[in-house]
């Protein structure tokens, strides 16, 4: 059967001692990523920025009276759609990335799709500071309840490292989830809500939006920014019962074939 | 045994998500989600996982697994389409199709027999020139594990030779109905077994292809063994292709943090030892440029002056004794010199007899994954070059 073998007290020594090396991977991430731009590392403010403009002009005339301060609305389902997509699509290609050094030198190899999701993470919280921007601008209420704006991003990171662990692992056997991936994501965005009301999905289609973790994500993300309120029960639990299941899947698949890896790339 | 908890694991699930579905409590909007889910997407997954297992496990298991689990996986669509409902129904017949297409296949597979891999292959070929095939390892009784920096136990590691590698449905399907997935496979190494005391140094003598490098990559725990069991006591600095593995965006002074974090070492530390790493590598100009416009021999320098900045405890070295031009091969004879004095052990593989009786003490001699002579490196060395020059 699939469980067991997961060894803890080693896998805690092991992480101490390789955390400089995710440190460094998540630090080359965001270097490359902005490498050769003029503005650098200010394109993660600027691009969600732009994209909020760009679509706040196109769909404010479309959906206008639908949804109350569409910016932050558009803007607070972006980012975390952004988040997963990043860390994900990442992690995907990770292992082959990086396949010239895992056929060299040991080190754990979960560091390399885990450190996706620490690198988008930086970009997540960098543009965390737009959306603050955002809502002063257009005179949105802060409310107390922004401080738990903590919980949906410790979720999406327990979330992210998961997909992008059980993504990882898979993509090494099967090239193909590469290229489905990118259709997977258009999907996922479709079916989250992010630049138009959930309403307009019709009634029969709702479920897609009811178990769709990234929009539990997104929903919450929003009960803090936007709406001022405490989560929804359900929309809770069933983004932490997505994440947390999503991370075991991940940490046995991906801890079962590891060795197999360098037969593969 | 393995396929008969899967299989049991997968049965129970079914009879579980039946049960909730004919229970008319349960069997409402959004509570059918549940059973929908496990009988559309985990339990077909996991029956496909268990499929593709034997592939992932070095192709051991038998057809039969296979066979039961599609079997069990066929029975479950037929008691879905009989539950069927409208909107779902065009979903429940393609993986049904495909059940059933893999449940065929489980069939002639099993049909056509699926045998386990021989491991007697290699012992039946005469090697040339040699004398009995060494194979017991046993410790001494005066040696205590502290005393042993390495201990090689058994190993034997498998590749899959298949020509091309199958890594993508579609392929995998079509093989798999060919039936030619999994037989291409090779022993890199058969029961080798050794030991390495601690501050020894170890030759590994053999021709192409007689798995060095793959000892090498088992015991820096890059790759793990298909049987065996390897332990090492004490840090391992591998010097395995030194010019590999750099990030060609990067720059010289990027690339040696990142090496350096690669090999466990601390920021601090690194910034510690920087200016000496840049010094002995002469790169001093070049420091900020790119990788990728490095020419060969200066990344090679790179790689050597990271990998030995610290005095490790275990060494483990790959023809990495001619590195750069004549001026940097003597700097970097001169620093493997002082490792070769200290108390590091030191696993060194060469085509060259010569240097293994220089530098080492004892050696192992290996051939077509098998261990030939283990023994003196004198005496290991000159019978190599013996059995090289008689085959030439």
């Amino acid at each position: 059967m699939i469980f067991g073998d997961i060894k803890v007290h080693r896998f805690i020594a092991n992480f101490l001692k390789y955390r400089y090396l995710l440190i460094e991977l998540v630090k080359r991430d965001i270097k490359v990523k902005y490498r050769r731009s003029v503005l650098g590392i200010f394109w993660s403010f600027l691009e969600p920025l732009l994209f909020m403009i760009v679509l706040t002009i196109i769909f404010s005339t479309l959906f206008k009276g639908n949804i109350e301060n569409y910016p932050v609305y558009l803007l607070s389902g972006r980012l975390v759609f952004t988040f997963y997509s990043q860390a994900t699509g990442g992690a995907l290609g990770s292992i082959k990335r990086n396949a010239s050094i895992i056929k060299k030198i040991y080190v754990p190899k979960y560091i390399y799709p885990v450190s996706l999701t620490f690198s988008s993470l930086v970009t997540f919280l960098l543009s965390l500071i737009i959306l603050v921007l955002v809502m002063l601008a257009t005179g949105a209420p802060f409310t107390p309840y922004i401080a738990l704006f903590l919980v949906p991003t410790v979720l999406l990171i327990i979330f992210n490292i998961g997909v992008g662990l059980i993504l990882a692992t898979v993509n090494v056997f099967f090239r193909d989830i590469e290229h489905l991936y990118g259709v997977f994501l258009t999907l996922i965005m479709y079916s989250s809500a992010i630049f138009f009301p959930p309403e307009i999905i019709p009634a029969d289609f709702q479920w897609i939006l009811t178990w769709n973790p990234v929009y539990a994500m997104v929903k919450l993300t929003r009960d803090v920014f936007l709406y001022g309120q405490l989560f929804d029960t359900f929309t809770l639990l069933f983004a932490t019962f997505a994440a947390i299941a999503s991370l075991i899947i991940g940490m046995i698949l991906f801890y079962r074939y590891q060795d197999k890896f360098i037969l593969y790339i | 045994m393995n396929h008969y908890r899967d299989l049991a694991f997968v049965i129970i699930l079914d009879i579980l998500s039946i049960i909730w579905l004919i229970t008319p409590s349960l069997n409402s909007y959004p509570f059918n989600i549940v059973p929908y889910l496990l009988l559309i997407f985990i339990l077909p997954g996991y029956s496909l996982l268990a499929v593709l297992k034997p592939t992932l496990n070095q192709m051991r298991v038998k057809g039969r697994s296979i066979f039961s689990v599609n079997l069990s996986l066929l029975i479950t669509l037929l008691i879905i389409i009989a539950l069927n409902e409208p909107p779902l129904a065009s979903l429940f017949n393609a993986l049904a199709a495909l059940t059933f297409f893999l449940t065929i296949v489980g069939f002639m597979r099993r049909r056509t027999g699926f045998e386990e891999p021989d491991l007697q292959v290699y012992d039946e070929e005469p090697i040339s020139g040699t004398r009995e095939v060494y194979t017991g390892a046993d410790v001494p009784a005066g040696l205590n594990d502290k005393d042993i920096a390495i201990k090689v136990e058994n190993v034997s590691m498998q590749f899959n030779l298949s020509q091309e590698k199958v890594d993508n449905l579609k392929e995998y399907v079509i093989k798999l109905a060919k039936g030619e997935l999994f037989y291409q496979e090779f022993w890199a190494l058969k029961n080798i077994s050794f030991y390495v005391k601690r501050g020894e140094k170890m030759g590994i003598v053999g021709l192409n292809g007689a798995g060095k490098s793959t000892l090498l990559k088992l015991i820096s725990g890059v790759m793990k063994p298909t049987t065996g069991n390897i332990t090492v006591n004490g840090g391992i600095v591998p010097l395995l292709e030194l010019g590999g593995g750099f990030d060609g965006n990067y720059t010289g002074r990027e690339n040696i943090f990142l090496r350096g974090a690669l090999l466990g070492y601390s920021k601090e530390f690194m910034e510690s030892k920087y200016d000496e790493i840049v010094e002995f590598s002469e790169l001093e100009e070049f420091i900020d440029v790119p990788v990728k416009n490095y020419s060969s021999g200066m990344i090679t320098r790179l790689g050597f002056s990271i990998s030995t900045i610290v005095h490790p405890q275990i060494l483990i070295l790959d023809e990495v004794l001619s590195v750069g031009d004549a001026k940097f091969q003597e700097k970097s004879m001169q620093r493997m010199k002082s490792f070769l004095n200290q108390d590091v052990t030191v696993l060194l593989v060469s085509h060259s007899a010569a240097q293994i009786k220089n530098l080492c003490s004892r050696a192992i001699w290996l051939d077509k994954g098998r261990m030939v002579m283990m023994g003196d490196a004198e005496e290991v060395a000159d019978k190599y070059m013996e059995s090289v020059t008689r085959g030439a």
